[in-house]
């Protein structure tokens, strides 16, 4: 990622809005395929998700299916949904708590490099050039690792929830990664 | 407050949390501090913050996070 680009990306989070009637639409659409396979996953009516993936948007700020299928959503009630740091939720902190500045630093790639002896912890990216046999050789590694942005995907053929990042599945090491 | 001033050099022991009075406002901390904070109140002194609820004018000072809490603590 170049410079203009995490710029633009800093701008796009700046001004991102938290709710909009196109961003809901959007949202429902994705659900109700994801209701549709979650339905069969774990054995609860489409409809009943569907309403529940609402809620937990509405009210607990899940604006995408990465929030609820990630938090396991469909398992928990109001009250524990409340105490998740959903995106919504996440975008209004860096609002109101951080500087442009920041936010523009945090989305640039050369800061891990430039500053990595300050991470102090072995770290990789996962970028769309990746191949899955360098990933995977880097994470056997670890007892414990820390996966950033993953996402979830329902795959009704296989039953499971499959854990990506751009592409790259992660579910072979679901013993050792927190997400 | 002894016990608040532990919980934030805990979290950030590079900060001069008994002198900075604009924490947020210099953008001394950030919002993963705050996340940090809100959680360590919650496990020390069982106040929960709802992240909607949270005014950046509460954090700019030690001061202004202990009367927070005690403001939580009253209404619970």
């Amino acid at each position: 990622m170049n410079n203009n680009e995490a710029e633009k990306r800093a701008a796009l989070l700046l001004n991102y809005k938290l709710f909009s009637f196109k961003q809901l639409i959007t949202f429902l659409k994705f659900s109700r395929k994801t209701s549709k396979d979650l339905s069969k996953l774990i054995s609860r009516s489409k409809y009943s998700i569907l309403i529940d993936m609402l809620y937990s948007n509405l009210r607990c700020g899940a604006m995408d299916n990465r929030d609820y299928l990630l938090f396991e959503f469909y398992r928990k009630n109001g009250n524990e949904k409340n105490k998740f740091l959903t995106k919504r939720r996440y975008y209004q902190l860096i609002k109101r708590f951080d500087k442009e500045t920041f936010i523009n630093l945090i989305n640039k790639e050369f800061m891990y490099r430039d500053y990595d002896k300050f991470i102090d912890r072995k770290w990789i990216l996962v970028g769309s050039k990746s191949n899955e046999k360098e990933i995977y050789s880097f994470l056997s590694q670890f007892e414990t690792v820390i996966i950033k942005q993953i996402s979830l995907v329902v795959t009704t053929f296989s039953k499971l929830l499959i854990r990506l990042v751009n592409g790259i599945r992660f579910d072979l090491f679901l013993n050792k990664i927190y997400d | 407050m002894e016990k608040l001033m532990q919980v934030l050099q805990d979290i950030r022991p590079d900060v001069d949390f008994e002198n900075e009075t604009a924490l947020i406002d210099d953008g001394i901390l950030d919002s993963f501090d705050v996340v940090s904070i809100i959680s360590e109140l919650d496990d020390t002194f069982g106040v929960q913050i709802r992240i909607t609820e949270l005014d950046p004018e509460n954090f700019n000072s030690a001061e202004s996070i202990w009367e927070l809490v005690q403001k939580l603590q009253e209404n619970e």
